[in-house]
């Protein structure tokens, strides 16, 4: 089947999900972060329903996927008053021009984004624990028409299943979706969460700094070698990173600009994170713990309640979904996680710290310079700014590495040099964006546009 | 900010120059961008043109799994209907490739050819229903049964060796 026609209209209903959920929301957005953070939320969306239409036992099906895409597109719409003002500043003269370095720098990630998408969509998927797993599921579901398939009920994989076909399952439905759109090895839907990541980021950066800053600080992020590997790789991390850190910045973005309506935009978000990689319910749970303070700070702490209550609601439903109501009610087999538990242990707590610090943070191969520039900027802005600001990122930051150290200390099948390196995936778009924030860099942002302008400092 | 100016254009030379270094200069190895760079994006680019003339779903599965995707294929296209073969250990299969054996896991096999009558090695307790045994040497690889030239329990204990 040829599929550009419907990856086409999966795409425009994904999009239209998705702005019109923002629209409904109420969120006040930059138009240029409209376009990557709405087909995010509609994607997140649409593998939700298409989920739903498997627990109802509905058939999965390329007609099962555009009804849904169809569904996930008209119902924000039922708040039309609002979703027609967004449209409507959405078609307003745009006022943004791109300067030469603009250009140069759009060149350079263009074509890497053109690899990227090339790549996904000429190799056949090569990670061990996405043949073992995600897509073994997603090919057999294309085939059956459900996920409760002969993978869990096989005779030559009884008591072989391990962990990977258990994972959370947005990677695994997107697989499903883009296989059953035609494309052989589905993953595609990689590359096109990297870019809305990618381009989410850029868009967050040039309203921090400067855009020669914005613009070099993008390059960094893009080319660092583990985001750049996993731009083509179909894994969850990466698609847990676009919403993950999303998420926060969202959250930092609303308190930041008295956006409160932005807030709730950050939960889908969030949500999302928890669809796609499990132990994300715990690292939600301390993020959001975290920025109560922000919240209560920016508005009141019946807001920062109502928030984390909701936000906890609707992330703990959308785990549920998958890890009680599916594995409990569907599936006729079930993860040994229990007995992957092993209960917390200072020393072994120590050792994954050590591990995290000696094995994957210091590893230049895997960040390249994201670490040293994230650490060389923190310390020179508080020796010469007396500041660690901007806080709610940096907050973040440190709530992944708590609650990823927690995973792995807890967990057996948690890897530090695998499943700790992937967690860290989120934390990257945080570093640079956080550099950004910083007065250190502000300072420089200020002095660069005085020069630009020829103004004297 | 205006579109073109004398400073704009510096600073394009200068974001030139930045993103020539990152991604081409090496310096001994430390720089990491550069290496990444050449691995993931450049290599690609490079060989866009000869690898999209390999238009062949096969061919590209085999460009990247190589014996992983070629053994599994020779095991069921020389199975026969009564056969249940048993996936050997992948220490076993690890001695005669050059990369990891991952089609001795029974959900790589699968992924890889569909659903057959096998049985993992560390499956205990089916592993006595195996009646078909895969042999590997150097540049061979072969079905066994019972009553032919292999002997079984001498292949069960090469299996076992190194576990």
């Amino acid at each position: 089947m040829n599929p550009t026609l419907p990856f086409v209209m999966t795409l425009i209903l994904q999009l239209i999900c998705g702005m019109a959920t923002i629209g409904a929301l109420r969120v006040h957005m930059q138009r240029s972060l409209v376009m990557p953070v709405a087909l995010l939320v509609g994607m997140f969306l649409h593998t939700l329903a298409f989920f739903v239409c498997d627990l109802v036992h509905i058939p999965l099906s390329v007609q099962t996927l555009l009804i849904c895409g169809l569904l996930i597109a008209t119902v924000p719409h039922i708040w039309w008053k609002s979703v027609s003002q967004f449209y409507s500043q959405l078609l307003t003269k745009p006022t943004w021009t791109l300067t030469l370095y603009d250009v140069v720098t759009l060149g350079v990630v263009g074509y890497v984004a053109f690899i990227a998408v090339w790549a996904s969509w000429y190799w056949p998927v090569t990670p061990f624990d996405a043949m073992a797993g995600i897509d073994l599921v997603a090919k057999q579901t294309v085939e059956e028409g459900t996920i409760v398939n002969r993978v869990f009920t096989d005779v030559s994989l009884a008591g072989q299943l391990s962990n990977q076909p258990f994972y959370a399952p947005f990677a695994m439905l997107l697989q499903v979706m883009y296989r059953m759109i035609g494309f052989l090895n589905g993953q595609i839907w990689v590359s096109i969460v990297s870019i809305c990541l990618g381009w989410t980021i850029w868009i967050l950066l040039r309203r921090l700094v400067h855009p020669f800053i914005a613009d070099v600080l993008w390059v960094l992020y893009v080319l660092t070698p583990e985001m750049l590997g996993y731009s083509y790789i179909v894994q969850t991390d990466m698609l847990n990173a676009a919403y993950f850190s999303t998420a926060a910045l969202l959250i930092w973005y609303a308190v930041a600009n008295d956006q409160r309506q932005t807030l709730w935009l950050s939960t889908i978000f969030l949500a999302g994170a928890c669809w796609s990689r499990s132990e994300s319910i715990l690292l939600v749970a301390i993020g959001v713990a975290a920025s109560l303070v922000f919240i209560a700070k920016a508005w009141n702490w019946k807001t920062a309640i109502s928030y984390s209550a909701i936000t906890g609601l609707v992330c703990f439903l959308v785990f549920a979904l998958w890890h009680l109501l599916f594995f409990n009610v569907y599936l006729p087999v079930h993860p040994s996680t229990s007995e992957q538990l092993i209960g917390f242990d200072v020393g072994r707590f120590a050792n994954v710290v050590s591990e995290t610090f000696t094995n994957v943070v210091a590893t230049t191969g895997l960040w390249a310079g994201s670490f040293l520039i994230f650490a060389s900027v923190f310390v020179i802005n508080l020796a010469m700014k007396r500041s660690i600001k901007p806080l709610l990122p940096l907050v973040w930051i440190v709530c992944v590495f708590v609650g990823l150290w927690i995973v792995g200390t807890i967990f057996s099948a948690a890897i530090v040099e695998q499943t700790l390196r992937r967690g860290i995936f989120k934390v990257i778009p945080l570093l640079f964006v956080y550099v950004a924030g910083t007065e250190l860099m502000q300072h420089a942002s200020r002095r660069l546009t005085q020069w630009e302008a020829g103004r004297p400092s | 900010m205006p579109i073109f100016s004398l400073r704009g254009l510096i600073l394009a030379i200068i974001m030139v120059v930045v993103l020539t270094l990152l991604v081409s200069a090496e310096f001994g190895g430390i720089n990491t961008y550069s290496t990444a760079y050449r691995a993931r994006i450049g290599l690609y680019g490079d060989k866009l043109d000869s690898l999209n003339k390999v238009r062949s779903w096969k061919d590209r599965m085999f460009m990247r799994h190589v014996a992983n995707i070629e053994i599994p294929t020779y095991i069921v296209n020389h199975m026969r209907p009564s056969d249940t073969v048993l996936l050997p250990p992948m220490s076993y299969g690890n001695r005669y490739m050059k990369t990891n054996a991952i089609w001795t896991d029974p959900r790589i096999f699968t992924w890889m050819v569909g659903f057959h009558t096998i049985v993992a090695w560390n499956d205990t307790a089916r592993r006595h229903s195996a009646n078909a045994f895969v042999v590997l040497n150097e540049n061979q690889i072969w079905i066994t049964r019972h009553g032919g030239a292999t002997n079984i329990d001498s292949l069960l204990t090469e299996y076992g060796k190194g576990l």
